[in-house]
């Protein structure tokens, strides 16, 4: 939250003054509600968003504790603010959406009042997880994007020509244009990325390696952020799921 | 088990988390259109072949380029997101309606999905946007698409 705050990613910071329809089925039935439109030159109308949307986990805390028996209403509350907040955000110059789906599978594991549901939906969050870096692995191998030794340069090329051309002295422009150069070394990089998300299909069969493959997804963000300048910090409530994997005790705690 | 211990526990539950999880799997080898919260994760996976040449928008505050150095890279993206974003939304937001909107759904007008705003509106609005960002006062933004070529080794000027 900070984070955002200080790089000016709230909705309120953003202020935005035209949104781009994406291909989303639900968004454009969503658009219809004419939501994305009221929000535009609206400060009152984002900061109540932005309020709404990161309070909501502390109230659902809060309400938890004092008064368990809403908990449940709250979550689904927490969800409905969080799909709204999230559809229109990643209307505007922001984001994708694909980054934000913690923020609009996780609310549904704090709806049910039993906790051997909740323990199962945390542990289906655990499937889809480990779905979302391996299918983007096996994405690669059926797009192409694998095979092609100049790859990475061709990826380097276009996500930083804006970094190369203003800033060309920059130790991180240097390190980008290094790996540019050398094709093979940058194809390493990009076949290395891509077999640490295949590894992640291992999780579908066994629980034994996903302490291992949280480190493998730290170092996976590490890069991302050193050689792609993409944080990708809004999927992290999902390494959750698999650290407190074995832990059904734990789990327990942590969900109630 | 995972599926077998859900079936036990809850049959409604278990059928849904199947339907989802069918959904996601038909959607990714369809490749079809997102229904959110179903999305496909192919980011860069399709063959990108370095260009020999890019266009690059350069944004000049008070006669002065800004660089991406200077900030970080979701600042970064803040500033220049708007404007390719703006530039390009106008033609892709109608192109959505036309091909797909208008198609796929009982809807007759397009005015919630495409925008009304003038190059001289954005610009204003950038121009506020800038200072909130940069923290002050801005006397002029001038917007600037670039064309460079890449050398093999370098990025330089291209002939107009």
């Amino acid at each position: 939250m900070i984070y955002k705050w200080a790089n000016g990613l709230f909705l309120y910071q953003l202020a935005p003054s035209f949104f781009y329809t994406r291909q989303d089925l639900v968004t454009w039935l969503f658009m219809q509600t004419g939501m994305h439109q009221w929000l535009l030159y609206n400060s009152f109308g984002q900061i109540s968003f932005d309020i709404a949307f990161y309070t909501m986990p502390l109230l659902y805390l809060v309400i938890y504790k004092y008064k368990p028996k809403l908990s449940a209403v709250t979550a689904l509350v927490m969800l409905l603010v969080n799909f709204c907040y999230v559809q229109c955000y990643t209307l505007y110059p922001s984001n994708s959406i694909e980054g934000h789906i913690a923020w609009l599978l996780f609310p549904i594991v704090f709806i049910p009042q039993n906790k051997r549901t909740s323990m199962l939906l945390f542990e289906g969050l655990r499937y889809f997880f480990l779905f979302y870096f391996a299918s983007a692995g096996i994405w690669k191998l059926a797009q192409g994007g694998a095979f092609s030794i100049s790859q990475m340069s061709g990826v380097l090329l276009y996500q930083h020509n804006q970094l190369l051309t203003s800033s060309s002295g920059y130790w991180q422009a240097g390190l980008i244009l290094y790996f540019i150069e050398n094709q093979h070394l940058s194809y390493f990089l990009y076949i290395s990325a891509t077999l640490l998300e295949l590894c992640f299909s291992i999780g579908f069969f066994t629980k034994k390696y996903d302490r291992l493959l949280v480190f493998a997804f730290l170092l996976f963000i590490l890069m991302d952020i050193l050689i792609m300048r993409m944080p990708y910090f809004e999927v992290f409530p999902l390494l959750l799921t698999l650290w407190f994997s074995k832990a059904k005790k734990m789990q327990v705690n942590l969900l109630h | 088990m995972y599926l077998k211990q859900l079936y036990q526990h809850n049959k409604i539950l278990c059928a849904a988390i199947i339907l989802f999880a069918l959904a996601q799997l038909i959607n990714n080898i369809r490749q079809d259109i997102a229904i959110s919260p179903i999305y496909s994760y192919g980011m860069y996976s399709s063959r990108i072949i370095p260009a020999d040449f890019y266009t690059v928008p350069e944004v000049f505050v008070n006669g002065k380029q800004l660089k991406a150095q200077d900030f970080s890279a979701p600042q970064w993206d803040n500033i220049t997101l708007p404007i390719t974003e703006f530039y390009t939304q106008e033609s892709w937001n109608l192109h959505q309606w036309q091909q797909d909107i208008h198609r796929l759904l009982p809807f007759t007008d397009s005015v919630k999905f495409v925008n009304n705003i003038s190059e001289q509106q954005f610009k204003k609005w950038y121009t506020v946007h800038l200072q909130t960002i940069l923290k002050r006062k801005i006397d002029s933004v001038n917007i600037v698409f670039t064309n460079y070529h890449f050398t093999g080794s370098a990025f330089t000027k291209a002939n107009k």
